[in-house]
């Protein structure tokens, strides 16, 4: 990895876009992380407690 | 640090846009204690997430009657405020229902208690129907309502009889703690909902005195790391008394954390570091894989009794390293003998577990080059540290407890030490 490089990442930024816009795009790239949100949802409930120590 | 412009999608997405990583962010996370642009990174990406996860939700909500009004609630906020959609969105138990509702299509009357607690912090005079459990309707960052003999309850603005939600603030060697402290929040504790335990003005002191001590020790003596808690820490949960979590946090609820009562302010303040480093590194996870998917191989986790996925040993390696760096620290500050003692016990046993668990991975295959750069990281971080002398009692100790550890792992582990691909080191 050189030091200058951003690594790319699958994540779309959502943070700057009205929901009620986003509710009404049609864009198939973000329909297509939403169907992903559900698959990764399940995985990620799976190991919802991570460090649970006596 | 310079911030990544995130990058454009692909030509058909007009304003689709994805995060990114600057690998100077990773490094500065991997490290150790997280500057607050790193944190920043990290928020900024969580939050993508929980608005992704709300868009998928609003998807399943559209043939839902009963979510109308909190659908239509929430975008108006988002549209006036989205200083305030951020704020209830990112509360961790709100993380934390969400994973739940996606994953089972249940529970979504927390939608209603979401949008009413986004309505009344922006000040608008809406009415919702929000859930009652246990006698209480929760306002998730703003509050629980009690209600009597009623499963719903109707939010017209600021509720009577509102009990507040406890926000704690203090600020030591010019560094700022400001959480809330959790009490009443069905999915404060990560998993089934829970009924509210609210703390009354006794155990509110009691919480506000420990985590003010906690802060003032974290913030003189571990100042890098109180830095990246006061960016990165948002929600503290009281474990209800009589059960003794010593730390837990959650994939899905970043910046949050829950345990019991402490003995003392470095107990405290060691789980703080400590948890915030699983909250940062399951935020690394959602953007870069750690590991390969597919690998089913179980490994020796010297601080667990039970075999781990590559992930579990990669979390234990990530989250000690700092507790070794946090007791390399503190013992030097401390005057009673005992807490010497427990400190340098503490300090000595914790980098034995990591330095063996960074050993055993050495031939691991199931690590992607990020995994093996969380491991170098790691390596460097240790390193330094068992360049530190102990004293020769507690040498003697820390090898007689890990000598136990691991025979007692092997003893309770030998059945499933075929067929599941459990992993140790060789000797």
């Amino acid at each position: 990895l050189a030091d200058a490089d951003d690594l790319a990442t699958e994540l779309i930024d959502l943070t700057a876009i009205p929901l009620g816009e986003l509710n009404r795009c049609q864009d198939p790239v973000l329909a297509a992380a939403i169907r992903r949100a559900f698959d990764n949802a399940a995985h990620a409930h799976a190991s919802a407690i991570q460090d649970q120590r006596q | 640090m310079r911030m990544p412009a995130p990058s454009r999608i692909s030509d058909s997405s007009d304003f689709v846009l994805t995060h990114k990583l600057p690998v100077a962010a990773l490094d500065d996370i991997l490290a150790g204690p997280a500057c607050p642009e790193s944190i920043g990174v990290l928020a900024a990406s969580q939050y993508s997430l929980r608005r992704l996860r709300v868009l998928a939700l609003l998807d399943r909500c559209s043939q839902s009657p009963e979510c109308e009004r909190a659908v239509e609630i929430l975008l108006d906020v988002d549209h006036r405020r989205p200083d305030i959609t951020a704020n209830v969105l990112m509360h961790p138990p709100a993380g934390v229902w969400l994973v739940r509702a996606l994953r089972s299509n249940t529970e979504l009357g927390y939608l209603n208690s979401l949008a009413a607690a986004a309505a009344v912090q922006a000040g608008l005079p809406v009415e919702i129907d929000v859930p009652v459990h246990d006698g209480f309707a929760c306002l998730p960052t703003v509050g629980a309502i009690p209600v009597t003999d009623a499963t719903v309850t109707t939010i017209r603005g600021r509720p009577d009889g509102l009990v507040p939600a406890i926000r704690h603030q203090v600020e030591a060697n010019g560094i700022s703690l400001d959480v809330h402290i959790e009490d009443s929040d069905p999915y404060r504790e990560f998993g089934e909902p829970q009924p509210p335990q609210l703390l009354d003005a006794h155990q509110a002191d009691a919480w506000r005195r420990q985590i003010t001590d906690a802060w003032r020790l974290t913030a003189e003596r571990h100042a890098a790391y109180a830095h990246e808690l006061s960016a990165g820490l948002s929600t503290l949960v009281p474990i209800a008394y009589g059960r003794q979590i010593a730390g837990a946090s959650s994939r899905a609820a970043f910046g949050g954390l829950a345990l019991s009562t402490k003995d003392d302010a470095a107990k405290l303040a060691e789980v703080l570091v400590h948890e915030l480093q699983h909250s940062k590194l399951n935020a690394v996870l959602d953007l870069l894989p750690l590991v390969d998917d597919d690998s089913e191989a179980r490994w020796y986790a010297p601080w667990r009794t039970d075999p781990r996925p590559l992930i579990g040993v990669l979390h234990g390696i990530y989250a000690f390293t700092s507790v070794v760096e946090f007791w390399h620290v503190e013992r030097e500050h401390l005057v009673d003998p005992d807490a010497t003692r427990n400190a340098h016990l503490d300090f000595a046993y914790r980098r034995h577990q990591v330095r063996e668990a960074i050993d055993n991975l050495g031939h691991a295959d199931g690590l992607t080059k990020f995994g093996r750069r969380l491991i170098e990281a790691a390596d460097l971080r240790i390193t330094v540290c068992e360049k530190a002398e102990v004293p020769a009692g507690i040498r003697r100790e820390v090898a007689r407890l890990t000598e136990k550890d691991r025979a007692d792992w092997l003893s309770r582990n030998k059945s499933q030490l075929h067929g599941v691909g459990v992993t140790v080191r060789p000797d």
